[in-house]
Formats: structure tokens, C-alpha cells, sequence
């Protein structure tokens, strides 16, 4: 033996990681997956197409597809309106404020749409607040069906929370497009107008694309916000639906398997397309900001706030419904109070699903950190086969939407002893931390990166097993990286909705988002559930901040592409 | 003190063969010198002196143990890296404990023998900082120290000075090779510097393209390299080529500046045979006449350099060839000036033409 095992950089103990970690991700990402493609193509022992041809014969799936397609695209077109010049703007130019503009675009993201649809309900029902001033105000004499059909509210909504992934990558894109590039054009002639189409927009074209296909695959597969403004027609509420009767109607699967192969493809696309182009146009990026003129600076921070405000309508709407005693037919409660937030913390429905919340995405967070370490070690230190495998199945769970996971977790584990039905933690726990995994090696692999072998190879130098290098050495070194990476999966997974939705089936384990669900069918429902709204949105947002401190610029680098 | 013997090495990466089949003896308290251009192949070797690497083929011994498959944290070697690899979330003395935490020392005795290693190398008011508010020189040191606190059997200095400006580089030659004298530490040192190698080493091995072109004391390299790569490596030559016409001590070379005499030495070359002859160019003297005693060769100065404590020639002869000659008496010749330069047979190496 010897010298092959040693060539190829195995060790037992790495074997032993490398297998543990293809035994988990195969367990809990591939086989649920091929799974339930299985399931959708063999039903009774036999190959069939017919759930698929149901889809464009059946008018009604036909139309809940199509709705979820429009859905996605209005979503993706509207945030890029947005964000396009908001990034233009950050991306090109210098001038006072930038930093706290650039930080107040973060701030939409810090409340999950689902619970913002929640107090949105409440703004702009048909007797809610925004038709009540109108008519105050003598504008209009019939309350405007803003929600009306239930797609707009759905897309205001996901626009709203979405918009700054768009914007992150926009800018990112923008960012690398060699300034020197676009001072050449300028220097043959080209003009403003014909510079941003012929050179700098086919430049960041695979940048946007990238973003694009985060929002429109988010938008596509979004549960919590069409559930919540009782949008059925769309197929993440069908597949929610399906889960039921699973076992007799395999078209759950067949949803699930377009659904999952709409978003590979997407995001394979997006890949290729950024490896064509990126490296290309990637220079030295440069000193290629100017400064803004005074006018256009002020009108920058106007355009930026009114965005901001807009966005934070939600999260007022919602902080307003916790503590509105009366309100009825008022634009504004008639009387405040604080009683739901008493509700929250004395409610067994509520205290449960808090406590749940905590303990899970406490676990998860350790399993992601645990397994976040092992993964960016071994891919930074060493040259073992199959690397390139463990990455990208690393990667997969941001192209695999929270829903597909579940769906798959409830069908394939049914029976066995993991079945979600007797008792979801454990299921809940891998999904919450496969989910959020991907964040959590971004963040541990830029450690290992930034940090020199040769401190390892000092320790070793002076008697530390491998093993005991990276604790002692590394780890402490990396810590604000893992720190970081830790509060983004535990904010997240504090607000997990789809997973929590689907695997969750008894109300004593049921988490922070499906209690907020469960609640909206009681009378005071919408109350308690905004209170525990606001009391999640302070909670990822402190997670938020605290990551940002943490990791200073690299923050954003973790919601790109 | 160890003695290490390196035994038909070799260790490759892809296709390439950074170290190809090499075999050494250094011996216990040797300050031992791996000295190549970049890529070479020395710093792999020191790797696997260290532990970093396997090789493929061939044994490390240090002293009668075999340790090719030891990894790294069981090789009791003490290694300087060249940037030094201090850990900067250690204080300097926690540095330098580490080792001696790994390999259970127990506290007071860990505490003495950080002082005292600390003392060695002068930085025992500085023990509570952290690295990163050191000096360059400073830092150097604490690597130097958390290597010999260990009192490791080998010390393995990886370029150690490449980081440090060049005044200070001298003055950390004097302290490792004091270091060396006062401990008398096993060391192999790695560097690119010839001047390094030449004013510290106790042997030298050149190596080129993974494999070692010679081994031997600092004088045998520079007054007698075995071939053209060591002779320009170690400083600056003139290479003349020519033909031996003549095998007898001294031998006979013909070359376009003449006929020139050449003390055999150890050189095996035969009438016939294309060589060169090696003349540094401190070796070559100006002189008024011509003398039977003595090889001579008549030329113009072309560029003059003026550099302190010497002057440095450019002289092209009548033929063509173009000689560096090194002038430390009479000087303040000028540019265009006729000379006449000689130098003795024993003044010049004959080196086989590959």
C-alpha cells in the first residue's frame, strides 16, 4: 500500500470524512430526489408520461403552471427595473452616504414575505387602511381591490423582499466589468446610450442572469406568500396541497420534478454562462467611481429611501397589527396595546413553536458548521478525488428549492423510522441544515483560504497532529468567519418556512412559521401572528447585524450566485 | 545532534521531477546548505526533510531510523518558514510554548525553557506581544526561537532571510550562524543567495532541475566548480571555450584570445576534448609586460564601474570576447584605455563543454 493512498492525499480519517459526508448528502439530497422522480415517472410498477401530459392537458394544471411562470417572470422583471439603475448609481459613482444607502438596501431582506403578507393583508384589504385614507381623503368613492385576482399582492410582496438579491448582483456584475473596457469604447466614440447597450450591458449580462435566475427560480418556488394571500393557482401551493394524498396521486411528484428541473436547468444555464464570460471581462477593477454632482446625490438618497420605505411597508403593517387593539374601519388602530405580545410568551401554541424554533435551528446550526468545516477543509487542503464532487453537492441545496427538499423528505423517510409524520425533529433539523449549508462553507472555505497552510504546517512542524492544527490553529483563526456563517444559517432557519410547513404535521412540534400559519385561521390570529412576526424580524435582524460586523464587506458575497 | 542521510530521493509533481533521485549525507552539527535558482527542487527537499512530503522512492534516515513515512509531527525537526508562520493569535512566549504543550511538557519546566529560548536569540522583553506588532527582524527571530525551543534533533531554515531588508540580513547571518556555534544544531538551510551560502555554510549542495550538480565546502565550490552551471552560479565567471591541445599538468587550451595554460587539478580532460576555462574576475591581474609565467591577453576598456572598494572592467579583447576583470589596486583606469591582462594556471578551471 502506501505510496497510491498517499499520492492521492487519503489518509483513513479523510476517507472516513469523505464517506461520512457522500453518505449524508446522499441520503438527504440525492435519493429524495431520484425518489421522487421515480415516483413521478413509475406508478403501479409501470413506466408512465401521463402525469406529465396531465399538465398541458388538464386546463386547470395547465393554468397553475403558467401562473407560477408569470408569477416568476413579473417578479424578476419588476426587480430589475428597480435595481438596475439603483446599481448603476452604487456601482459607478461616489458620494456622501453611500455606505449607509448600500446597508439600507439589506434591510427588506430581514422579514421573510411570508409573515410581511401577513400585516400586508391588513394594509390593503378592502376595508384596510391604505382604501380607508383614500376615501378619508375624498380620492376615490369604492375601495380599490388592490389584492384583487391575488397575484399582485403575491408579487408586490416577493418584489419588495427580493429586489436587493437582484441589486447585490447587479452591482457585483457591474463591479467587474473592467472600467478600462468601457473608457476604450468612449475613446472610439461610443456615446452614453450606445456604450451601456453594446459594451457594458453584454459585459454584466451573465452577472444579471445569475441574479435573475435567484429571483425568478425564488419567486417561482415560493410557498409562505401565495399560501398567505390565499393564491392557490400557483404550483408550490399545489404540490403543498398534494401532500396529503401523495401516496394515491403521484402528481405531487410530477410537479415536484418540473419544478426541480426548471430550476437545474436555470441554474445550470446561469453557471455556464457566468464561466463563458466572467474571467474575460474580469480585470483589475479600479478607481472607477466618480462623484455624483449635489443634485443628483440628493436625488439618489431619494430614490433610495422611497424604494427602502416602500419596501418597509410590510414590516410597518406588521409591527402596526401587533399591537392594534381596535382597529375597524380606521385607518389607523383606534387603540394600541401590548397584549399580543403577552399572548405570544403565554399561548402554548406560540411559547411551543418558539422553543421548538430555538432548539432546531440550533442544531442545524451546529450540523452546518460541523459539516461546513469538514467540507472547506477538505476542499482547501487537500487534493483528494472527488473533491469536485463533494462541492458541488455542497452548492446544490441553493439551486434546490426548500420545498422540493421537504416534498422529497415526507415521501421518501414515510414508514421508515425518520417518517416526519411520528416526529419531524429529526427531518426538520437535516432540512434546515442542508438548506442553509451552502452559506456555511462559503464562509468556513474564504477562512481556510485566507489562512496560510504553512501555519498548519508550523504546528505539525512542532509535534500537532493534523487534526489538532486546525483546531488549535485554524479554527481559532477563521472564528469570525464561522461565527458569521453560523448566525446566517440560524437567522434563516429560524424563518425556514416551506420545510417547516410541509414537515411539521403536529402541533407540538410545530416551528416558529407554521405556528404563524396556523394561527391566521383564528379571529385574533392575525395578531399574534404579526407579534411573532416582529419578534422574528428583530431576531434575524440582530442575526443580520451581527453577521455584517462580523464579516464586514464579505457579506454580500453570500447571497450571489 | 542528528545526522540525516538522504538516499536516491525522489519525489515528482504531475510529470515534473522536483527531486530526481537525489542522495546526501549530512552530517550530525553540519550547518548544511541547499543552494538553486528557483525550482530547483531545494525547498521540496526541505519538505521532505520535514515531513511535508512522501517521497515516491528512495530514504530518509536521521541517524539510523528510517522516517520516509513519519509525518510531520513525530519528526522532532524545528523548521523556519519563510514567512515565518508565527501564529498571530499567540502572543510571542504562547508561540513558542505550543510545541512544548503538544509535546507535554509540564508548565514551569515550559515556562524556563521559553524564557530561556527567547534570551537566546534576544527577545525576552517583547514575550507578551503579539506577532503582528514586530519587526520584521523581530518576527524572524521568534520563528528562530519557537524552531530551537523544541531542541530538536534537525533545524530546517526554509529561505529564512528573503523577507528582511539587506542590512538587516547580515546581521541575522551572524546571529543564526552564532546560533549554530553556540547549540551546535544539525541545520539545512535553503537558499538562493549564493553570498549567504558561501559566508555560512560548512558545506554547500548546488542543485539544478531536482538534481544536486555539487557538494563541498564554500571554497571547493567557488575555486573549483565541477561544471559551467556551478561556476556561474557561484558568482561571477568569465567562460572562455577552447580546446585541450594538450592533456599534461598544465593543461593546454586553445582558445580565439590564445593559448592558455591551465592547472589540471582533478579535471579529466583529454586532448581533443571541448571545454571551457573558468577565470573569475577578481583572478585576473592588469599588468604592464607580458611574462612567460603567466597567461595573457591584450584588449580595450570599454565600461568602467566604479563600485567602492573596487573597480570592475569591462575589457573587449582584439578578437571580440568580452572579459569582466576585477581591480582593486591602481585604480582609476578610463574608459578606452588599452590594458593588458594576466592570470596564472592556477588561476583558471578547465570545465567539460556540457
Amino acid at each position: 500500500m502506501g505510496t497510491n493512498m498517499r499520492a492521492l492525499d487519503l489518509s483513513p480519517g479523510r476517507l472516513a470524512m469523505i464517506l461520512c459526508l457522500l453518505v449524508f448528502f446522499g441520503v438527504f439530497l440525492i435519493y429524495p430526489l431520484i425518489y421522487m422522480t421515480a415516483n413521478a415517472f413509475i406508478v403501479n410498477g409501470k413506466f408512465t408520461t401521463e402525469f406529465f401530459r396531465l399538465m398541458i392537458t388538464d386546463p386547470t394544471q395547465w393554468n397553475t403552471i403558467l401562473n407560477s411562470v408569470n408569477l416568476g417572470l413579473a417578479v424578476t422583471l419588476v426587480t430589475t427595473i428597480i435595481s438596475l439603475p439603483m446599481a448603476a448609481v452604487m456601482a459607478r459613482h461616489e458620494f456622501r452616504g453611500k455606505a449607509l444607502l448600500n446597508g439600507l438596501v439589506l434591510v427588506p431582506m430581514v422579514l421573510p414575505p411570508f409573515v410581511g403578507a401577513v400585516g400586508m393583508r391588513q394594509m390593503f384589504a378592502r376595508f384596510g387602511s391604505v382604501n380607508l385614507w383614500l376615501l378619508d381623503l375624498g380620492l376615490i368613492d369604492q375601495p380599490i381591490d388592490w389584492l384583487g385576482g391575488g397575484m399582485l399582492g403575491v408579487v408586490i410582496m416577493e418584489v419588495l423582499h427580493l429586489y436587493p438579491i437582484m441589486f447585490l448582483n447587479v452591482t457585483a456584475a457591474l463591479a467587474n466589468v473592467d472600467p478600462s473596457l468601457e473608457e476604450a469604447a468612449r475613446g472610439v466614440g461610443a456615446g452614453r446610450v450606445s456604450l451601456f447597450r453594446r459594451i457594458t450591458f453584454p459585459l454584466m449580462l451573465p452577472g444579471y442572469f445569475a441574479g435573475a435566475v435567484i429571483v425568478f427560480i425564488w419567486a417561482f418556488t415560493d410557498l409562505g406568500t401565495p399560501l398567505v394571500f390565499e393564491y392557490r393557482q400557483v404550483v408550490p401551493v399545489q404540490i403543498f396541497d398534494m401532500l396529503s394524498d401523495v401516496h394515491e396521486n403521484p402528481m405531487g411528484y410530477a410537479l415536484v420534478v418540473l419544478m426541480l428541473v426548471m430550476t437545474l436547468v436555470f441554474f445550470g444555464l446561469a453557471r455556464n454562462f457566468m464561466s463563458g464570460h466572467a474571467m474575460m471581462s474580469r480585470g483589475h477593477v479600479t478607481g472607477a467611481s466618480s462623484p455624483l454632482s449635489r443634485p443628483a446625490t440628493i436625488a439618489t438618497h431619494v430614490a433610495f429611501l422611497g424604494i427602502t420605505i416602500l419596501a418597509l411597508i410590510p414590516h410597518f403593517s406588521v409591527i402596526l397589527t401587533s399591537i392594534a387593539d381596535r382597529w375597524y374601519m380606521t385607518p389607523l388602530p383606534s387603540l394600541y396595546t401590548s397584549k399580543y405580545y403577552a399572548m405570544v410568551f403565554d399561548h402554548e401554541l406560540t411559547t411551543t413553536s418558539i422553543r421548538n424554533s430555538l432548539g432546531l435551528s440550533a442544531i442545524s446550526t451546529a450540523l452546518d458548521v460541523v459539516i461546513g468545516i469538514w467540507i472547506a477543509y477538505l476542499l482547501t487542503r487537500t487534493r483528494i478525488p472527488g473533491r469536485q464532487v463533494l462541492d458541488s453537492l455542497a452548492m446544490l441545496p441553493l439551486a434546490v428549492p426548500g420545498i422540493i427538499i421537504a416534498f422529497g423528505y415526507v415521501g421518501t423517510f414515510s414508514g421508515t423510522f425518520l417518517d416526519a409524520r411520528n416526529n419531524p425533529v429529526p427531518l426538520l433539523i437535516i432540512a434546515y441544515a442542508v438548506r442553509r449549508l451552502p452559506y456555511m462553507v462559503r464562509a468556513a472555505y474564504a477562512g481556510f483560504q485566507q489562512t496560510s497552510v504553512s501555519l498548519e504546517e508550523a504546528a505539525q512542524n512542532v509535534g500537532a497532529s493534523p487534526a489538532r492544527s486546525i483546531r488549535r490553529i485554524t479554527i481559532p483563526l477563521i472564528f469570525a468567519n464561522l461565527v458569521a456563517g453560523g448566525i446566517l444559517c440560524f437567522s434563516f432557519a429560524m424563518l425556514e418556512v416551506s420545510d417547516s410547513l410541509i414537515l411539521a404535521f403536529e402541533q407540538r412540534y410545530y416551528p416558529i412559521t407554521k405556528a404563524i400559519y396556523n394561527l391566521m385561521t383564528r379571529p385574533d390570529g392575525p395578531f399574534i401572528a404579526s407579534a411573532m412576526g416582529v419578534i422574528g424580524m428583530a431576531l434575524l435582524m440582530a442575526g443580520l447585524l451581527i453577521a455584517g460586523r462580523v464579516l464586514g464587506r464579505r457579506m454580500g458575497e453570500l447571497f450571489r450566485a | 545532534m542528528t545526522s540525516i542521510t538522504i538516499d536516491s530521493v525522489l519525489k515528482s509533481f504531475g510529470d515534473v521531477r522536483a527531486v530526481n533521485k537525489v542522495s546526501v549525507s549530512i552530517e550530525a552539527g553540519e550547518l548544511f546548505f541547499l543552494l538553486g535558482p528557483s525550482g530547483c527542487g531545494k525547498t521540496t527537499l526541505l519538505r521532505l526533510l520535514a515531513g511535508f512530503y512522501t517521497p515516491e522512492s528512495g530514504r530518509i534516515l536521521f541517524d539510523d531510523s528510517d522516517v520516509s513515512n513519519t509525518p510531520p509531527h513525530k519528526r522532532n525537526t524545528g523548521m523556519v518558514f519563510q514567512n515565518y508562520a508565527l501564529w498571530p493569535h499567540m502572543t510571542v512566549s504562547q508561540n513558542l510554548a505550543f510545541g512544548l504543550e503538544m509535546h507535554k511538557i509540564p508548565g514551569d519546566q515550559r515556562d524556563e525553557r521559553v524564557r530561556r529560548a527567547l534570551e537566546s536569540v534576544r527577545l525576552d522583553m517583547l514575550a507578551e506581544r503579539y506577532p503582528n506588532q514586530l519587526s520584521g527582524g523581530q518576527q524572524q527571530r521568534v520563528a528562530l526561537a519557537r524552531a530551537l525551543v523544541l531542541e530538536p534533533g534537525v533545524v530546517l531554515l526554509d529561505e529564512p532571510l528573503s523577507n528582511l531588508d539587506a542590512r538587516l540580513r547580515l546581521d541575522m547571518r551572524h546571529e543564526i550562524k552564532r546560533i549554530h556555534t553556540e547549540t551546535g544544531i544539525t541545520m539545512v538551510y535553503v537558499t538562493h543567495d549564493q553570498d549567504e551560502a558561501l559566508s555560512m555554510a560548512d558545506r554547500i549542495a548546488v542543485m539544478r532541475d531536482g538534481v544536486i550538480e555539487q557538494i563541498g565546502s564554500p571554497h571547493e565550490l567557488y575555486d573549483a566548480p565541477a561544471n559551467r552551471f556551478v561556476a556561474q552560479f557561484m558568482g561571477e565567471t568569465n567562460l572562455i571555450e577552447g580546446k585541450v591541445v594538450s592533456g599534461d599538468d598544465p593543461i593546454v587550451v586553445e582558445t580565439d584570445l590564445g593559448m592558455f595554460n591551465v592547472a589540471s587539478r582533478k579535471t579529466t580532460a583529454e586532448i581533443g576534448d571541448s571545454v571551457y576555462c573558468s577565470i573569475r574576475p577578481e583572478k585576473i591581474a592588469c599588468i604592464e609586460n607580458t611574462t612567460a609565467a603567466q597567461n595573457t591577453v591584450a584588449g580595450k576598456i570599454e565600461e568602467v564601474f566604479f563600485l567602492g572598494d573596487h573597480e570592475q572592467y569591462r575589457v573587449v579583447s582584439a578578437s571580440g570576447e568580452v572579459l569582466r576583470v576585477s581591480n582593486r589596486d591602481s585604480r582609476g583606469r578610463v574608459k578606452g584605455t588599452d590594458i593588458l591582462l594576466g592570470f596564472g594556471p592556477d588561476d583558471a578551471v578547465v570545465l567539460h563543454g556540457n
